[in-house]
């Protein structure tokens, strides 16, 4: 008998959860009684459990579905199917990769393989500071490491917007694209840095860069020391950047060149004005040195093609060469004169 | 009848959880494959209890192929029963999810066609009674599944789980997870709204 003679009333939520945890045998003793009492007390109350009862036992009658015949060999051969792969081989290693891990790893491999095999990496800053120091005294070399030097040598006159910014090929340039500030810089006509002294200046012009300029110049002549560029807008765009070529990806340019003994050690001071000269004509020349590196006289050697174009005995009587040493030794220097 | 070739090669007798799993993760897929022949009937059953039995075939196969895929990491707090549950409860509850997603982006209401129509197996419940039972009889059971469908979730899927497939509270905690009190308050819930539907 219960301790407490009237029955607890409960609130239809609590009489439910009540009914339902005495229907699956989950309430306490004293509260299963508390229970019991009240179901006698109260016809509504036994009314509600009865009726409880009766749904859960109509749930409980309800047959199993019947699965469809040979589910679980359509069931296992599908699995059979979707488990092929990659993620199902490393699964006889013991790894269970899911597809989805496999994925994320592959594609995160896939782009890293292709940025640095697209992008190339970002230089160190020193390199990059080196490069741009080279890039303003040597905006164009020979591809060959032959030991010959070729460069364009600009006007004196500086064009702001005339070169064009260097393209991907020319990154084994030393002037990668550059801001507008270093595209001015590089594209100062090396006869500048020439004429300003500047002490490694003939290593860097012996030293080989190759680039776009440098490369057609280069297939144009071998031998050849410096060249000349007297044309101001095609002498500042190769000084700066090499411009795209003409057909083969060869331009020609106006150059006078040092040839035989005095190659490498005879190199020009200031720039040759070729410009307006009409070509094709293609000529050698010997030029008296005075002690200063200045041309005193003018000869033509044999062979060469092409009729010489009047006034460039005296455009060539205008070129000086340095060092003064090496002219004073030399006395002549031999020169190899191209128009286009 | 074609049959697999492990299925032709292996023995059917259940080797129990606990090794049939080892035997799966030790490399052997005939593991497997016994959980599919011993659980499958179970997890169909569930599945067309909870989404109906048109649908049920393929929550059975995404159950296996998830747990083929996550076997790895049972780690036999529960048995292989619930734990097979729970990934079925979770794909009938996504299916539920994209089909109920896919009847507001066509603006289809759901129809109760299907409700309505007797589940594989209701036809004949019991050949010995006259036709006249036989007819009430079938409509009861469709009345009642019907009744189980329009419960909500939270208080279909405790139901289900406790007075369908007889899971205790602590397993049916674990499937659903959420605390023991809550099953508890689901289930007397679920149970009332039942009554008042059938009433």
């Amino acid at each position: 008998m219960s301790a407490n003679p009237q029955p607890r009333s409960f609130v239809t939520g609590d009489l439910d959860l009540l009914i339902s945890r005495s229907l699956d045998g989950d309430l306490p003793g004293e509260e299963e009684r508390d229970l019991q009492s009240l179901l006698v007390a109260d016809p509504s109350a036994r009314a509600r459990y009865e009726a409880m009862a009766r749904v859960v036992g109509r749930l409980e009658e309800l047959p199993d579905p019947e699965p469809p015949f040979a589910m679980s060999i359509r069931v296992n051969a599908q699995l059979e199917d979707d488990t092929k792969g990659f993620a199902a081989s490393l699964h006889k290693f013991g790894f269970y990769f899911r597809p989805a891990t496999i994925g994320v790893i592959a594609a995160g491999i896939a782009a890293v393989t292709i940025s640095y095999s697209v992008v190339p990496p970002p230089k160190p800053a020193a390199t990059i500071a080196a490069a741009s120091e080279q890039s303003k005294a040597q905006p164009a070399a020979a591809p060959e490491d032959d030991g010959r030097v070729n460069a364009y040598f600009a006007e004196p006159e500086r064009k702001k917007d005339g070169p064009a910014p260097a393209r991907e090929s020319a990154a084994a340039a030393p002037a990668a694209p550059a801001p507008s500030a270093a595209r001015a810089r590089s594209a100062a006509p090396l006869a500048d840095a020439l004429a300003e002294g500047r002490a490694d200046d003939e290593k860097r012009l012996n030293r080989q860069q190759p680039t776009l300029g440098a490369s057609s110049e280069a297939s144009l002549a071998k031998n050849e020391d410096l060249a000349f560029a007297p044309e101001p807008d095609t002498a500042s765009r190769a000084a700066a950047a090499p411009a795209p070529q003409a057909a083969g990806g060869l331009r020609a340019v106006a150059s006078a060149q040092v040839v035989g003994p005095s190659t490498g050690t005879l190199r020009l001071a200031a720039p040759a004005r070729l410009d307006g000269l009409p070509g094709p004509f293609e000529g050698s020349y010997r030029l008296d040195l005075d002690g200063t590196g200045r041309v005193t006289s003018v000869v033509r050697l044999v062979g060469g093609s092409g009729s010489e174009p009047s006034g460039l005995s005296e455009r060539l009587k205008d070129l000086s060469f340095t060092p003064a040493e090496a002219a004073r030794t030399a006395g002549t220097v031999d020169v190899k004169v191209r128009l286009p | 009848m074609i049959m697999p070739a492990s299925f032709r090669s292996e023995g059917h007798e259940w080797p129990g959880d606990e090794k049939a799993v080892a035997r799966f993760l030790g490399g052997d897929p005939t593991g497997f494959e016994q959980i599919v022949r011993h659980y499958s009937g179970m997890v169909y059953a569930l599945a067309a209890r909870l989404v109906g039995p048109w649908e049920a075939e393929e929550i059975v196969q995404e159950t296996f192929l998830r747990a083929w895929r996550g076997l790895e990491s049972f780690r036999g707090d529960a048995s292989l029963k619930t734990w097979l549950y729970t990934i079925a409860l979770n794909r009938a509850r996504a299916r539920q999810g994209t089909l109920a997603r896919m009847r507001k982006v066509f603006s289809s209401p759901r129809t109760n066609a299907e409700d309505d129509q007797p589940w594989p197996g209701d036809e004949a419940p019991d050949p010995s009674a006259s036709p006249e039972e036989q007819a009430v009889e079938v409509e009861q059971r469709a009345n009642l599944r019907k009744a189980i469908r329009n419960l909500p979730e939270e208080f279909r899927h405790a139901v289900v789980l406790r007075d369908l497939e007889g899971l205790s509270y602590d397993d049916i905690a674990r499937v659903l997870k959420v605390p023991i009190g809550t099953v508890r308050s689901r289930i007397a819930r679920g149970r009332a709204a039942l009554v008042e539907e059938l009433s």
